[in-house]
């Protein structure tokens, strides 16, 4: 009677153990999915890399110089693509760490209760309860194993994702100087004719509306990258609060938490801006 | 930082420094990092800005070749940014190792927590088996093989 009895209890006792262990990784998992889709994105890398295609459409440009400028750019992009997948991959790995249903043995412990009800009559539905209740407790020590691993993790590849971060942060500042110079290569040919004396009214005019069409393109170009350079700087930025969401102390759990949350809304419409003024 | 690291950056500079110095500028600057290149091609544009401004009140003989000047000019500041993409690469490249190691490593826990949870699927499998033979039924007994089947290979995978 009194082993029914702590059978009983058994239920509730797993419950409140799994609570009091449990540290709210959803946050973590959620915004390390999203942080990954935004880092492993290469459009604005590409965008760079397909200066050459955009200028060979000019007319009188050094052809020569096309080819080399595309041919570097190909090698180069190959090695940022690198380093985007990289640091998808190190975001999908957090993910993967962070999720509840890594460490949820309900199913397998169901499978095997069934089985043992099977082999054994005597084993009634208020054995079988019991049994997936203290069965169901190796899920503990599996979430204390992934958490003491995640926040290892985490701080290990502190400073080396800060610096990849960095990394991006400077090809962004050069993506964006670039296209700037580029733009001013595509321009100068319409400004020249238009600052011309003897240029007719008429050619002027359709110059300014080829020159605003040009510079609107560029425009969304430079749009592209520069949302793209403040997604990156933002996940650089919530790096440490996602390295303080592992922990289990209070507030700052909970400011980690909605910092995260924040950061994952902005980054969500920041990759929707970069896929619309990059694909034009 | 490795010495293979330090030996491309050393490459860069020097390369960042021939460019500079036949391209006449005079700066006196140790083009090492990735904002002198920056610098470097800022000035070529602003350079290039000025010939085209030259050019617009020059004489109509002079303008091509201030324009073509120009135009050299600006395609040297998109080498320079290439140049530029491949000296951050090359600064970032020792963390790039660091980070490849350790996320090799976190996969591994991953597959570790999967195997554990394989185990006890594999352990289920074998009850539910001992429970067809003993009640000796064919089709539960096969249905639970082929199910232990697919859990081992899913554990060779893990």
């Amino acid at each position: 009677m009194r082993l029914a009895r702590v059978l009983h209890v058994l239920p509730y006792l797993v419950v409140a153990l799994s609570l009091s262990a449990c540290v709210n990784l959803t946050a973590v998992r959620d915004y390390s999915t999203t942080a990954g889709s935004v880092v492993s994105q290469t459009d604005v890398a590409a965008m760079w890399t397909g200066a050459a295609d955009r200028l060979a459409q000019l007319p009188n440009q050094p052809q020569e110089r096309i080819a080399k400028l595309r041919a570097d750019r190909e090698r180069v992009f190959k090695e940022i693509t690198k380093v985007h997948n990289l640091l998808g991959e190190y975001y999908l790995a957090v993910a993967a760490l962070a999720a509840d249903e890594l460490v949820k043995v309900d199913t397998p412990i169901q499978n095997l209760a069934d089985g043992v009800a099977e082999l054994d009559s005597a084993f009634n539905a208020e054995d079988k309860q019991a049994f997936i209740s203290v069965a169901s407790l190796l899920r503990l020590p599996l979430d204390a194993y992934r958490q003491r691993e995640l926040k290892k993790f985490l701080l290990q590849t502190r400073e080396p994702v800060d610096r990849l971060l960095t990394g991006l942060a400077k090809l962004n500042a050069i993506y964006e100087q670039s296209l700037q110079g580029e733009r001013e290569i595509a321009e100068a040919p319409y400004r020249r004719y238009l600052a011309e004396a003897t240029t007719p009214p008429a050619t002027k005019l359709l110059l300014a509306r080829s020159l605003r069409e040009v510079s609107a393109q560029y425009d969304d170009y430079l749009r592209a990258v520069r949302t793209y350079s403040s997604s990156i700087q933002l996940i650089r930025e919530k790096h440490q609060a996602m390295i303080a969401a592992t922990s289990d102390t209070g507030e700052l759990l909970a400011n980690a938490v909605a910092q995260l949350r924040q950061a994952q809304a902005s980054l969500r419409e920041a990759r929707l801006a970069i896929k619309q003024a990059s694909g034009k | 930082m490795p010495k293979a690291n330090k030996t491309v950056k050393a490459k860069k500079a020097t390369k960042a420094k021939a460019t500079a110095k036949t391209r006449g500028l005079e700066k006196a600057v140790a083009l090492t990092s990735v904002d002198d290149l920056l610098g470097l091609a800022t000035d070529l544009r602003a350079a290039a800005t000025d010939l085209d401004a030259k050019a617009s009140t020059a004489p109509a003989e002079d303008k091509p070749e201030l324009w073509a000047k120009a135009d050299d000019l600006r395609w040297q500041a998109q080498d320079i940014y290439t140049e530029a993409a491949e000296l951050a690469l090359s600064e970032i490249a020792p963390f790039v190792v660091e980070v490849v190691t350790q996320t090799a490593d976190a996969r591994k826990v991953i597959k570790k927590i999967d195997k554990i949870k394989n185990v006890i699927e594999i352990a289920g499998d074998l009850v539910h088996i001992a429970a067809a033979i003993t009640a000796r039924k064919v089709g539960p007994l096969k249905a639970w093989l082929k199910e232990l089947k697919s859990d081992l290979e899913q554990y060779r995978k893990a």
